[in-house]
């Protein structure tokens, strides 16, 4: 019986679908990528700035009293980070290299990435 | 294995002064055959252009990771499987809390969509479908709408070639016994 049935495609599209779809996809993936790099050069540059400044600051400090003023700053920049009054871009511009530090952090981010991250599911196939 | 024009594409993009070029050839060579496939098991036109273009974005971020054991057009089938049934499962998931049928919704759709033809016996086939085990309808798609091999499915879906013959066998049987009602 089945061999009776067309197998015609029933499905339609919208005109143009396919002629402008390329065009939505790259634009997306370049939007995706933008969003990944600076989330993480926010926290990545902050936490090298902190430790910049620290070291440039108090250099005869001990060990312990120069992680304690680490972690208070840290937290202060990250609420300057969090409401937005720094931008990436300020926080890149108090760092010294900021080109490699984009590098490093790139190279993390795309190393790190999960792919199939839903598709651990052992029932997924029959 | 890989065709000779999968090798030149995949060159392309690892060149930086190409890869925008290879990304846009990867997907006009492949963007219909994946969104068939989506659209098929998910019918509704938005759902299945979300699908494919998280195929694409997720091939793209992956393509370092491809090993080429695999022709890249199964690779990618694999991605676009993977999604529509993800999607189908977060679906139903969300359709356990309303006090509508999924699958009765999805047969009106197919019965009043503009963007479904078919005469009557390709809607009542495509309404049938819907009863079935989402990996079944997969499975079925693949072979009788997207004629591919039992050993392409095989790279696709990570079963045997007996577990597909078997699945195919039962789904064409259930399919037959509903079309031949009323």
């Amino acid at each position: 019986m089945m061999e009776k049935i067309p197998k015609n495609n029933i499905f339609n599209t919208p005109d143009g679908y396919f002629e402008s779809l390329p065009d939505r996809i790259l634009e997306r993936k370049s939007k995706d990528a933008k969003t990944v790099y600076l989330h993480a050069v926010k926290y990545v540059a902050a936490a090298a700035f902190v430790i910049g400044l620290i070291y440039f600051f108090t250099p005869s400090q001990s060990f312990e009293e120069n992680f304690f003023q680490s972690t208070v700053m840290e937290d202060e920049i990250e609420l300057y980070i969090a409401s937005d009054y720094w931008q990436a871009e300020d926080i890149l511009a108090f760092v010294e290299n900021p080109n490699d530090l984009l590098d490093e952090i790139l190279s993390e981010e795309w190393s790190s990435f999960e792919f199939y991250e839903e598709d651990n599911n052992d029932d997924l196939w029959y | 294995m890989m065709s000779l024009s999968e090798l030149e594409l995949l060159k392309m993009i690892q060149e930086p002064e190409t890869r925008e070029k290879g990304y846009r050839l990867l997907i006009d060579m492949y963007q219909r055959r994946i969104y068939g496939i989506a659209r098929k098991m998910v019918l509704i036109h938005e759902d299945a252009d979300d699908i494919t273009q998280n195929t694409f974005i997720k091939a793209f971020k992956n393509l370092h990771s491809f090993n080429g054991n695999s022709s890249l057009f199964t690779w990618l089938y694999r991605i676009a499987t993977n999604e529509s049934l993800n999607f189908l499962q977060r679906k139903k998931r969300k359709f356990l809390l309303s006090i509508e049928d999924h699958e009765e919704v999805m047969k009106k759709y197919v019965d009043s969509s503009p963007l479904i033809d078919g005469d009557a016996i390709e809607r009542r086939l495509q309404k049938a479908l819907l009863a079935l085990p989402e990996k079944q309808r997969l499975v079925f798609n693949l072979r009788f709408y997207e004629d591919l091999s039992y050993d392409e499915i095989s790279q696709i879906t990570e079963t045997s070639v007996g577990g597909l013959k078997a699945s195919y066998h039962h789904a064409v049987k259930k399919l037959e016994n509903e079309l031949k009602k009323e």
